[in-house]
């Protein structure tokens, strides 16, 4: 586990996305980068309320699955609360069905190789809906370290060699929070700590959201709700 | 609390439906030994295990038909474990003859910020309660001995009391569907704890509100 950030690489100019992804494969092997057994993949689908009063506006939820953690699975309100659960979740939410319709057409999946360099992992996506190819997401993760404001400028660093000026910045509550954000263990202790930052998620419609998600026990947790990926047309 | 069972058969395309067979019945708190001595006789030899955890009842109210019924449940004494959450189908109506209750069930271990979620979801707490005792195992079979306890502050888990005088006996399976031998097996084990306690099939639909 360390310090993921997930940026969006814009299609080269005059080219495809899989001719922009095979230049950013060719790049990092190039640099020394190697090539992991297996892909991976992230996916999002969205369910939306039947039910609705206009007191209460509905709000969107996604449920995510990462194949880095096979047998969870992430489920996070627009602008709400997040639940990290088990795979059976999804079969919940099949018997909720007549409450919470699956917008089957809006499901998005990330599917690409990963790589290896040195204490980086860099995993380079192509995002599809309905297997159309919409854009390419990077996922570059810093092993070592779990505390972002102590890493960023390295990272930012790494990130503009291999993509260039298209580098997000520091979301600005990591300023605010560094300090807290440690993860210390005292004899079979562990502390707990909540991380929130607010990023933007444009998918087709532009949709904003505050993730906060507490990590406790379940140290190994995952970057799906790292993937939070701008697109700015589709 | 014991983690809820991870269903290991993949999931293709359809649900994977795993039922619940069970059994019930009580005693009155001064059997309560005797009960304990004859199931570490019987069960599998093990650590006797004692349990307490907080369950929450949420309703969600459609719009029509009867409101969708979850249970959460969390170990007051092992306070990081994740939340078990728990859906329970109407029992199956069938084979009359059949010597458990059978209903769909589907658990889901979750993090903490389970109550908060159900809430956004639309569900409201209905009732909330403390149950503490013991469980014992027999193969796939679970026997839990319950003290059930009324929660008198709502979200206060220090300030109950006892619901009754007695303890509340579960025998439960967890195994897919169609696996009817599994309620055989468990009339044979109810058998070993008569007069103790006499395990039977109750209708929770049938019971008076």
């Amino acid at each position: 586990m360390g310090v993921s950030c997930v940026c969006h690489l814009p299609v080269a100019e005059g080219k495809s996305v899989q001719q922009t992804v095979d230049l950013l494969h060719k790049k990092l092997e190039q640099l020394g980068a190697v090539k992991q057994q297996g892909n991976f993949s992230v996916d999002c689908e969205t369910y939306h309320p039947t039910a609705t009063t206009s007191a209460q506006p509905s709000k969107l939820l996604y449920v995510m699955h990462t194949s880095e953690t096979p047998l969870s699975c992430m489920a996070l309100f627009e602008g709400g609360p997040c639940l990290v659960a088990d795979a059976n979740f999804d079969v919940l939410l099949i018997k909720l069905k007549s409450h919470f319709q699956n917008a089957k057409g809006h499901k998005v999946e990330c599917r690409g190789p990963k790589y290896r360099y040195s204490d980086f992992s860099i995993k380079v996506g192509t995002v599809t809906i309905s297997s159309s190819a919409r854009g390419i997401s990077v996922e570059v993760e810093y092993c070592p370290c779990i505390v972002p404001g102590d890493c960023w400028n390295l990272m930012k660093e790494f990130m503009q060699s291999i993509l260039g000026p298209n580098v997000p910045e520091l979301p600005s509550v990591f300023t605010l929070y560094w300090g807290l954000i440690h993860a210390t263990l005292f004899g079979g202790w562990t502390v707990e700590w909540t991380v929130e930052w607010t990023v933007g998620w444009t998918v087709g419609w532009t949709v904003e959201w505050t993730v906060g998600w507490t990590v406790g026990w379940t140290v190994g947790w995952t970057t799906a709700f790292y993937y939070l990926i701008c697109f700015s047309s589709w | 609390m014991e983690a809820p069972p991870v269903t290991v058969m993949p999931v293709t395309g359809g649900t994977i439906n795993m039922m619940e067979y069970l059994l019930q019945g009580s005693v009155l708190d001064q059997a309560l030994e005797s009960l304990l001595h004859r199931l570490r006789g019987l069960c599998d030899n093990m650590e006797p295990e004692t349990f307490t955890d907080h369950e929450l009842v949420y309703l969600l109210k459609g719009q029509q038909g009867n409101p969708f019924i979850l249970r959460a449940r969390r170990s007051l004494s092992h306070p990081t474990a994740p939340w078990h959450l728990r859906y329970l189908g109407q029992p199956e109506v069938g084979d009359k003859s059949r010597h458990a209750l059978v209903r769909n069930c589907v658990d889901v271990a979750t993090s903490h910020t389970l109550p908060e979620f159900l809430n956004e979801m639309g569900f409201r707490m209905d009732h909330e309660f403390v149950a503490n005792g013991h469980i014992f195992r027999k193969g796939a079979m679970k026997v839990v001995v319950t003290k059930l306890s009324r929660i008198l502050v709502p979200g206060n888990t220090e300030n109950i009391e006892r619901l009754s005088l007695s303890y509340l006996v579960e025998l439960s399976v967890l195994a897919p569907a169609g696996q009817d031998t599994v309620s055989e097996d468990m009339r044979s084990f109810a058998e070993q704890l008569k007069p103790l306690v006499h395990l039977e099939k109750i209708d929770p639909s049938k019971q008076r509100h």
